[in-house]
């Protein structure tokens, strides 16, 4: 029966012209005979051009997905006026007017972004403001708007109220009305599609879901859409009102897909406000941990936002002390309530070390919860992603260019102080997409094929295989060997083939505007003998390699310091405009599990206080850093050994 | 609803360096077009790649087969960058016909050169040089009339290589004159070198850059030159009295020429005169002065 199916003939007869032994001969179809030597011309041929027929992602693009704008409750109420469409016309590269006034613009437009306004009360208070007329019939509400519309005092002062409400559960409850909800967000996704232009400049719909259980413990999420406004309307986003619990929300994910068909993933961030419950083992509720629990958050949480204005989130210095690069833009004096931390409790908030207990988790239950790729974003409440140093805008319009804002509180709940000084001009992400479409990027975040970075545009390639030679380090393509040989960032690694150990092809170029490049390091964590997760930086490749060299620890000496602090500006007089090695691992042990991420570190520049000190003419405190290496983090690889 | 369409659409001293880069590149993002080395695509379809075209008859000469032009005397060249405010037809004519461009031989490096009365060695030590260069200064293809008494001109230069092409070797000026008597003279100044490499009295650095190309496998390391160049030069040799025009010209390091990547790609052997590396490079349009 089999010789009368044409389907069934035509795969036996591709099956025959491919294998080797067959190649020279003719077989005959029903849509006549195929000569193997004249045909295969028509198949894919060797191009002259290095650039023909590649179908791998060939530049990153740039942009974040953590931004919050006037929609914001918490951004309005700090005087935030910018709103989500002033928003996507500063990323695409506009020059607007912020909430304090200031005429700002990017060096250069993003490629892609999303606003992601917090779900709970989303845009009410601007509406409040507007006058909607539904609301104007509640006399508290008409009051706000009489005091809002006054400005300055009695503006603040119908905040404090607003916000004293909440936290006592007597908000209006007009505000609260599912109507509104239901008009507002639908006005919010049509403008994330209005002013999605594929090809230039995409934008995703997204909220962020933020819940503060406990009292201030940061379990945000940011919900990111792969769908157009026609699907995602079809659901209100999750609120804190109905739960707290990130369980519920995963639940709330599964239903929005079932329902509509859509895709949808979650971002987890400030891990180091979370007083170690971002990534406790153990579920919401304290109870232990289960394989089903594992799995469904490594379904929904596939990205972890690692580094933005409220402190980078890698690693603590106090957990990795043989890391001089940990102690980086670090937040750790407690919770959102800056609620002080105890000790043990930054074992379960940083990535590193979240990574690492998904290796342990793995070989309890037999699935990995942590299983994230990395990305950067701002968590601006200003509406403008300003991630750069010399056009750091702040988190709040209290925190926009000032004088004063280096000095003054960023965030003070009784008493419990963080300076303004201490908010990070970070970050971005670079994701290897295939095109510019809001389907590629998303698709590409899901894969995890995605890079933070501190605010700078570095080009990053991160591969992992098992047949990288120092040769594919030669080239200035190493995409074509990396995709060829190996998986890029976010990819997985099985079973080592007999004898073999991973090697990795990784590669930076400098971003063209910022500072040269110190080092590449590969972060290596894995399991030992006793289960336990240990870790280990690799120096793999830097700049000034003709006077540096590593010492017999593997370290390497400070790459230098050229940041002139009275003018703001650095030379790129060392350091390298790109780096490229093929790095296999010394200490593989094919039988346990493992993960490898690679950090780029710049040379030093200039840090944003040192760009206002310069502009406004001031003294800056000594406590004060006055150069930063910025750096990238892509997401890891990961080897699972088979059946573990 | 377009981004260059909402910017300023004059120069104004608030277009920085980096501004002005988003509006070259912006869309000029795909680099899926021809003039690169690697993938040099021929005059006309008779010198597309081919084991032969480097010795293809490119024109014939019927009075002198020396004169003959073969293929491989063909140059993978160039490209235009001009500063326009924003990506349109009109934007970018007006740049031309004011010729604020410059030409490169196929990279994409970014070049900055502004002449006016007051610039000073300070200028130099900004990451936006082209704040202080549309304030102080002109920028390439304009004029400067009449030096204020006692004043030379100086120049504010710079470059930025193209990130995926070689690192840059140096910047140079050159200078064309009118003597008293009517002829014509010229001179080139070193003014930027990398690698630490000295520029004598006569403005000329001596020492080349180096060379890092490995024909056989048709690449290079950007291990030599500097990623970026910036400098304040004052003609040292200024006479009010003289018609002068000044360009500048930014030396890329030594990368495979075409013929290298052909030689590798076919698996040829090319004899000895036909050179295997080139220094790409970027030339401004002049400024001129007038008295």
């Amino acid at each position: 029966m089999i010789r009368h199916n044409p389907l069934s003939r035509w795969l036996f007869t591709f099956f025959l012209i491919s294998s080797g032994a067959m190649a020279q001969e003719s077989v005959t179809t029903d849509a006549g005979t195929i000569n193997a030597e004249k045909t295969k011309k028509y198949f894919r041929q060797d191009a002259y051009s290095p650039y023909a027929g590649r179908n791998f992602p060939d530049r990153p693009l740039w942009g974040e997905m953590h931004l919050h704008t006037s929609w914001s409750p918490d951004a309005v109420g700090g005087g935030t006026r910018v709103g989500p469409e002033e928003a996507y016309r500063f990323g695409r590269g506009e020059e607007v007017v912020s909430s304090t006034g200031q005429s700002v613009r990017l060096s250069r437009p993003l490629d892609w972004l999303a606003v992601a306004d917090h779900s709970d009360v989303m845009g009410v208070m601007a509406e409040v403001i507007a006058g909607n007329p539904d609301l104007m019939q509640d006399p508290v509400l008409r009051r706000w708007n009489g005091m809002m519309n006054a400005g300055q005092d009695q503006a603040m002062a119908a905040v404090m109220e607003g916000i004293a409400a909440q936290s006592k559960g007597q908000l209006p409850k007009a505000l609260t009305d599912p109507k509104l909800f239901k008009d507002i967000w639908q006005r919010y996704i049509a403008i994330a599609d209005q002013y999605n232009d594929p090809g230039r400049f995409s934008t995703l719909i997204a909220y962020e879901w933020t819940s503060n259980a406990g009292g201030g413990n940061n379990l945000h999420r940011n919900v990111i859409y792969r769908d157009s406004a026609d699907l995602a309307k079809q659901m209100l986003p999750l609120t804190t009102f109905q739960t707290e619990n990130p369980e519920e929300l995963w639940k709330w994910m599964e239903r929005y897909e079932e329902k509509t068909g859509g895709n949808v993933l979650a971002i987890p961030h400030n891990g180091n406000l979370s007083n170690g419950t971002m990534f406790a083992v153990e579920k919401f509720d304290g109870k232990p941990l289960t394989k089903e629990w594992a799995e469904t958050r490594s379904k929904w949480e596939r990205l972890y936002e690692v580094t933005q204005e409220k402190g980078t989130s890698e690693q603590h210095p106090a957990l990795s002390p043989n890391d001089e690069f940990a102690k980086f833009e670090i937040w750790d004096k407690g919770n959102l309530n800056v609620v002080p931390k105890k000790p043990g409790m930054l074992n379960f908030e940083y990535a590193r070390e979240a990574l690492k207990h998904g290796l342990e988790v793995q070989r309890k239950l037999g699935a990995n919860p942590f299983k994230f790729g990395l990305v950067g974003a701002t968590d601006a409440h200003t509406g403008l992603s300003a991630a750069e140093e010399n056009n750091f805008y702040g988190k709040f319009p209290s925190s926009e260019p000032s004088a004063e804002r280096w000095e003054e509180d960023a965030f003070n709940f009784e008493g419990r102080v963080v300076k303004g000084w201490e908010l990070g001009a970070s970050g971005y992400t670079g994701v290897w997409a295939s095109k510019n479409s809001r389907e590629a990027i998303w698709d590409a975040l899901h894969r995890k094929e995605t890079y933070a970075t501190t605010g700078p545009r570095m080009t990053v390639r991160f591969f992992g295989g098992f047949d990288f030679t120092p040769e594919d380090a030669q080239s200035r393509q190493p995409a074509v060997a990396g995709y060829t040989k190996g998986v890029p960032m976010g990819g997985d690694l099985y079973s080592a083939p007999g004898g073999k150990v991973p090697t990795f092809l990784v590669a930076a170029l400098k971003d063209s505007l910022s500072g040269n490049l110190d080092r590449i390091q590969i972060v290596k964590g894995w399991l030992d003998k006793q289960g336990k997760a240990q870790e280990r930086i690799y120096n793999v490749v830097w700049g000034d390699a003709d006077q540096r060299q590593l010492d017999a620890k593997g370290n390497l000496p400070p790459v230098g310091n050229t940041v002139n602090v009275s003018k703001a500006t650095w030379t790129n007089t060392i350091g390298d405009p790109e780096l490229i090695t093929v790095w296999s691992d010394p200490d593989f042990d094919p039988e346990t599990s493992a993960f490898y991420y690679a950090r780029v570190l710049e040379i030093p520049t200039p840090r944003w206080n040192v760009y206002d000190a310069v502009h406004f003419g001031i003294e800056i405190g000594p406590e004060v850093p006055v150069s930063i290496q910025e750096r990238a983090y892509t997401s890891p690889i990961w080897y699972t050994p088979q059946g573990k | 609803m377009s981004t260059q369409r909402a910017v300023a659409s004059t120069c104004t001293a608030t277009w920085s360096f980096e501004a002005t880069r988003v509006s070259r590149t912006g869309r000029f993002r795909s680099r899926n077009t021809t003039a690169r080395i690697p993938k040099i695509f021929g005059k006309h379809s008779g010198v597309e790649p081919e084991p032969h075209r480097w010795e293809h008859e490119v024109i014939r000469s019927a009075l002198d087969p020396n004169l003959t032009v073969l293929g491989w005397q063909q140059a993978s060249s160039g490209y235009a960058a001009v500063w326009a405010t924003e990506n349109t037809r009109e934007g970018i004519f007006d740049a031309m016909k004011r010729k604020e461009t410059y030409a490169t031989t196929g990279s994409r490096m970014m070049v900055r050169f502004f002449g006016g009365w007051d610039f000073v060695n300070e200028d130099a030590n900004t990451r936006q040089p082209a704040n202080v260069g549309y304030e102080k200064g002109v920028p390439m293809g304009g004029d400067l009339r009449k030096a204020p008494e006692g004043k030379s001109p100086t120049f504010l230069v710079a470059a930025l290589r193209d990130p995926l092409s070689g690192n840059l070797d140096r910047i140079q000026i050159v200078k064309g004159w009118l003597e008293a008597d009517g002829t014509t003279a010229e001179k080139i100044y070193d003014v930027a070198v990398s690698g630490g490499r000295e520029i004598g009295a006569d403005g000329r650095c001596k020492q080349p850059v180096g060379d890092t190309v490995d024909v056989r496998n048709a690449t290079w390391t950007n291990t030599i030159g500097a990623p970026e160049l910036i400098a304040v030069w004052k003609d040292p040799e200024f006479d009010s009295k003289q018609n002068a025009f000044y360009y500048s010209r930014v030396m890329e390091i030594p990368t495979p020429r075409w013929t290298a990547y052909e030689a590798k790609r076919f698996g040829l052997e090319l004899p000895r005169e036909v050179p295997m590396t080139t220094q790409e490079r970027a030339y401004t349009s002049p400024i001129w002065y007038t008295p």
